[in-house]
């Protein structure tokens, strides 16, 4: 009986600074708004903001659905593609040096120019907008991987050599499980990198999601609406990013501080 | 020594410029008026009557500054970060409608630029063919706003029109490259669209053609100014309008002076661009009152228009969200078309 709760008290313990500050910065909004008088299309305030939120106005499970699932699929795009040619780089240094410039070209690329195009040759809808998200995250990946394939300890390979490994088992049984903490703590700029990148597409072109929420409801100064769409995009982002946390956990315990 | 005295009579000259420059501006009066987008035709105007000194006469130290669509000239107007500013009469009455404290002191176009384009090879050559169309235009834009009341008064089925949001900077595109049927955009972008797509394959249905009018592009100032530079904003007003006399009594002139002071602009699309809008004003309400005159009967319809369709907080009142106690009469030069 104890237990469950003593549990709950040391997470609590654990974790009030975080809460303190999310309280404090709402406490700080709502008394900005209150004292200054502000006018609520410029700065709605924390409660027209959460009112908005679970109000009826807006049909936001339709949106929130449009736009998860174009976060979803912009990390699991950004993720296989960056392992692959994170692995591709580790595997030779023929490659690394085929590939490196080319994929340092395009993430320089500021990918808010190149949204516009992607409507031009893909037109509208979720895929183009998970590209945007993957083309947006899918770097660091690269970078994380082959680094992480690279960055071993020399006496594990050799003993791999020692028992005459080929060399794609020393890297499916050495190389690769030693780069999960590299790969995992890429994938958490991943995760935020694929709602940025969602909500980009969005705004190019769009019939539904968030983002065409956040775009429509401010142009008719509904902005207690577009901050709550906001505030549900941050949410679906805080939800991968704590999945891929989440991951860390299970998949490497002891370099869960990555 | 010729050199010499030359170089001596160069600096005194120029030292005596920067005494007079200091001194005007030392009593003229900063104004700052906001434009509602990067450079395009109905700009000309300010730059001219900034050019030819009008605003100087009149005291005042002119700034013209760029905005990003309607919405953010009207937050910067309204938090004082501009005196007075352009912005899109629907944007201007919803925000009035969440508590924007402006309101709209003069006109621009009279006639509505609002519009239609399509393609010449699946035209729309009647309200009623955007059945079964999909339309693009960004969620802010006149024809987004009205197209509720637009699509009643031509007794179009809206379930068969498909609506996408898109980027301003994208509209072009979307429909040179056949991503959506029809674009609304105003009638002024007539040659971006030709640029695109080659004269004679863009197509226009232009909503004041069809029966409908409300009013689009005014110059709207904040109540502070209002209340503590009326005399400035009667002077901004007056000067602004001069300069739009001589935009219409000299085009080319015009469009020189705006090349020299904003070279990024390219003359060859912003020329028919504004000339466009020029066609939006040369109306028998601007040759009898003047150029930027507001009816009270055309703002009200106006603001019907949204306020039935726009879903807003609370109900305008049209004889609130404009004032004509700051425009002086300015005669136009065109003759009515």
């Amino acid at each position: 009986m104890n237990e469950p709760l003593g549990r709950f008290g040391r997470k609590l313990a654990a974790h009030w600074p975080a809460v303190a500050i999310f309280a404090g910065f709402i406490m700080l909004w709502q008394l900005a708004v209150s004292f200054l008088g502000i006018r609520e299309y410029l700065l709605p305030s924390p409660m027209a903001v959460l009112r908005a939120m679970f109000g009826d106005e807006i049909p936001w499970s339709r949106h929130i659905w449009v736009t998860a699932a174009e976060i979803v699929g912009a990390f699991v795009i950004a993720g296989v593609a960056g392992v692959l040619l994170g692995v591709a780089i580790a595997w030779s240094s023929a490659w690394a040096n085929a590939l490196t410039p080319f994929l340092v070209f395009v993430n320089t690329l500021p990918k808010v120019a190149i949204a516009p195009l992607f409507l031009m040759w893909m037109g509208y809808g979720i895929l183009p907008n998970m590209l945007i998200g993957a083309l947006i995250g899918f770097f660091p990946v690269v970078i994380n991987t082959a680094v992480g394939l690279k960055q071993i300890d020399q006496d594990i390979v050799d003993l791999g050599r020692v028992f005459n490994a080929p060399k794609w088992k020393v890297f499916m049984k050495i190389r690769i499980p030693n780069a999960y903490p590299y790969i995992l703590s890429a994938l958490k700029v991943t995760a935020t990198a694929a709602v940025v990148g969602a909500i980009v597409g969005e705004f190019v072109a769009s019939q539904a999601g968030l983002g065409y929420v956040i775009i429509t409801t401010q142009s008719s100064m509904n902005t207690p609406v577009a901050f709550a769409a906001l505030v549900w995009t941050s949410i679906l982002g805080l939800l991968l990013f704590g999945f891929v946390a989440a991951l860390s956990r299970l998949l490497v315990p002891w370099a869960e501080d990555v | 020594m010729h050199n010499t005295l030359n170089t001596w009579r160069r600096v005194l000259a120029a030292s005596a410029l920067a005494l007079s420059v200091g001194t005007a501006s030392a009593q003229a009066e900063k104004f700052t008026f906001s434009l509602n987008w990067f450079a395009v035709g109905d700009h000309a105007a300010y730059w001219v009557a900034l050019d030819k000194g009008y605003y100087a006469k009149a005291g005042l130290d002119v700034t013209l500054e760029n905005s990003k669509g309607s919405g953010d000239s009207i937050a910067k107007v309204d938090t004082d970060r501009a005196d007075a500013g352009l912005a899109d009469a629907v944007a201007v009455l919803a925000a009035g409608a969440r508590g924007a404290r402006v309101k709209m002191v003069g006109m621009v176009f009279d006639k509505t630029p609002l519009n239609f384009f399509s393609r010449k090879d699946n035209p729309l050559t009647k309200p009623k063919d955007l059945e079964g169309k999909t339309v693009g235009a960004p969620a802010g834009d006149g024809q987004r706003q009205a197209w509720p009341a637009f699509a009643k008064l031509h007794n179009i089925d809206q379930s068969k029109v498909t609506w996408v949001n898109i980027e301003p900077a994208a509209k072009i595109a979307a429909l040179a490259e056949k991503r959506v049927d029809v674009v609304g955009d105003y009638t002024t972008g007539m040659p971006f669209y030709e640029k695109a797509m080659g004269v004679g394959n863009a197509v226009m249905l232009p909503w004041a053609d069809a029966g409908f009018d409300l009013y689009s592009m005014s110059i709207i100032a904040s109540e502070t100014t209002m209340n503590k530079k009326p005399k400035q904003l009667r002077a901004f007003l007056e000067a602004s309008y001069m300069g739009w006399r001589d935009v219409m009594a000299d085009p080319k002139g015009a469009l020189a002076i705006f090349k020299k002071r904003v070279p990024e602009i390219d003359l060859s699309i912003i020329e028919p661009n504004m000339m466009l809008g020029l066609e939006l004003m040369r109306t028998r309400m601007y040759a009898d009152k003047g150029i930027g005159w507001i009816d009270e009967k055309k703002m009200c319809a106006s603001t019907d228009i949204v306020n039935t369709y726009m879903g807003l907080p609370k109900k305008v009142d049209c004889k609130a969200a404009y004032s004509m106690d700051y425009v002086s009469e300015v005669a136009m030069p065109l003759s009515v078309k």
